[in-house]
């Protein structure tokens, strides 16, 4: 059975002290992985059912909504102002190689509104306002705020998690939308400022080439990568154990969990956006 | 003697542990009621069961002969409104002020909507409990007696029934807990609130309760006023008390 191990601690007579089976161990983690997914599902099916259920906390929402979106703009246009002007330095030195560089504002504009934006959004507002999210609500998870709020007869995801995940819902696809033009412009500043591109040019190709249906593909993306992370990091927080160090845990599971997340649903939604939108495949 | 609330063969385990075995105990209407019991006896997971946030294994509980956990799901949360629970380290919302706090049921919970009462109610609970300038603040800026009361402040504006106090004294340096357990006597007299507290805290609660359970193995092991009590032959809780009140003498 030496195979099967893989840990063994011996002590110094060599007389073994612990073995961890890998078979119990991809067992354990199978049932993790399930348990999850079933918790995680009912949380959902939670959630769905309290979105329609009144009180529509509109103060609470309006609070999440600057939080998320107001609170993240500076952040947001730096970062799509950055990945504009270094794809545009990339993009058109390979494009010189053609005598294309005119195309550089419809290449960026293309990527920037079917992927980057949303993507670049979604990952910068994971690390910001979803880290933030399971921390505060896992702080009160274990400090009885939550059962406290369940004594008063509130439901702590109507009054906590509807409100953040339907801000999300909104606040990406508006912050998206900046990134794009943030992205463009800084685009547009290294094309024509710095590389000597015809502004006409740039300009023409960009809308000749980009269609509204990317820039309506990119936001949809984004409002439904808006829900996820606020669901998923929602969910640690209430599933925080354990104090401060629960909730480092929870909120750093909840951060990789989302990112991921948010990159395969980014690959399903663009094969079906692929189809839907452009008839392709 | 009326029973308020009635616990009836209580059973609860987490996994391999059994916590409750089959609790039977009733808390008499407008009296104090304490569960002593050692650290990790389940004497909180009882107490959540009678508020509702748990869910037994077995058995149950009931308010004025009506089964909570097969009321329907509105009829829950009528019931839990005649419920309030002060917890050990007060959960007061950090993210709230003091106001805040103790507005909050009433906004969330009763649904009061006249910003004016809300106000008043507010006032009037941070004056009984004796802080009436701490309004503006938030919990992360009091000491731990000053949760305690804000907690119970909060736990008043909810008008309950039955308040539920889970170890009010734990942490506190004498002399607060001694202020806390005054506070406790006059909720029951001015407000006619039943009270049951958990706590091992045994001098005191001789001293303020009218009945003694005592939790032990799961089971409620002995039961009574505090003088049938103390004539237990258990030999854990005569261990419990003859310690508590040997410390008092030394």
């Amino acid at each position: 059975m030496g195979g099967w191990y893989i840990a063994t601690v011996a002590n110094e007579k060599g007389r073994k002290l612990l073995n961890i089976p890998l078979v119990s161990r991809l067992y354990d983690r199978t049932i993790l992985f399930f348990e999850t997914v079933g918790s995680f599902s009912i949380f959902c099916i939670r959630l769905i059912r309290a979105m329609f259920r009144r009180p529509y906390r509109f103060k609470q929402f309006f609070e999440q909504f600057e939080r998320i979106g107001s609170q993240s703009i500076g952040i947001i246009a730096l970062s799509s102002l950055a990945i504009g002007m270094i794809f545009t330095l990339q993009i058109i030195n390979l494009m010189a190689n053609f005598q294309a560089e005119i195309m550089v504002g419809a290449v960026v504009g293309l990527t920037m509104a079917r992927e980057l934006a949303p993507v670049i959004t979604a990952l910068m507002l994971i690390a910001k306002n979803g880290s933030a999210m399971t921390a505060e609500i896992g702080t009160m998870k274990v400090t009885e705020q939550l059962d406290a709020m369940k004594t008063m007869s509130v439901d702590p995801i109507h009054y906590l998690v509807v409100p953040r995940v339907l801000a999300s819902f909104f606040a990406f696809p508006v912050l998206t939308a900046l990134a794009n033009v943030v992205g463009l412009a800084g685009s547009y500043v290294v094309a024509v400022f710095l590389r000597g591109v015809d502004p006409g040019g740039f300009m023409d190709q960009l809308f000749q080439l980009v269609d509204p249906d990317d820039v309506f593909s990119g936001l949809i993306k984004a409002a439904v990568m808006g829900l996820m992370m606020a669901a998923i990091c929602s969910f640690y927080g209430f599933n925080t154990k354990q104090g401060a160090q629960g909730v480092g845990q929870a909120a750093t599971t909840a951060v990789v969990t989302s990112s991921v997340g948010i990159l395969v649903a980014d690959y399903i939604m663009a094969d079906l956006m692929l189809k839907v939108f452009y008839r392709v495949g | 003697m009326e029973e308020i609330v009635v616990v009836e063969g209580l059973k609860k385990r987490f996994g391999a542990n059994v916590v409750l075995d089959g609790v039977d105990i009733a808390f008499p209407e407008k009296k104090i009621t304490s569960i002593i019991g050692q650290s990790g006896s389940g004497k909180s997971v009882l107490i959540k069961h009678v508020i509702g946030i748990m869910k037994p294994d077995a058995g149950t509980v009931y308010y004025r002969g009506e089964d909570i956990f097969r009321a329907t799901k509105h009829r829950q949360r009528q019931i839990r409104h005649k419920f309030a629970y002060l917890f050990q380290n007060s959960a007061l919302f950090d993210s709230l002020t003091v106001e805040q706090n103790i507005a909050f049921p009433l906004i969330e919970s009763l649904g009061i909507k006249d910003k004016d009462v809300i106000k008043r109610t507010v006032s009037e609970k941070l004056e009984w409990v004796g802080l009436p300038e701490v309004g503006k603040v938030f919990p992360s800026e009091l000491s731990g007696g000053m949760r305690k009361r804000i907690g119970l402040a909060r736990t008043l504006a909810m008008q309950p029934e039955v308040l539920l106090f889970d170890e009010p004294t734990t942490g506190l340096d004498p002399v607060l807990a001694e202020s806390i357990n005054d506070l406790i006597i006059n909720v029951n007299r001015e407000f006619a609130i039943t009270c049951v507290l958990i706590t091992h805290d045994i001098q005191a609660t001789f001293r303020i309760s009218d009945y003694i359970g005592f939790l032990y193995d799961g089971q409620i092991k002995a039961k009574g006023t505090p003088s049938e009590v103390v004539r237990s032959d258990h030999p854990v809780l005569q261990r419990f008390i003859s310690n508590s009140f040997n410390e008092l003498e030394v």
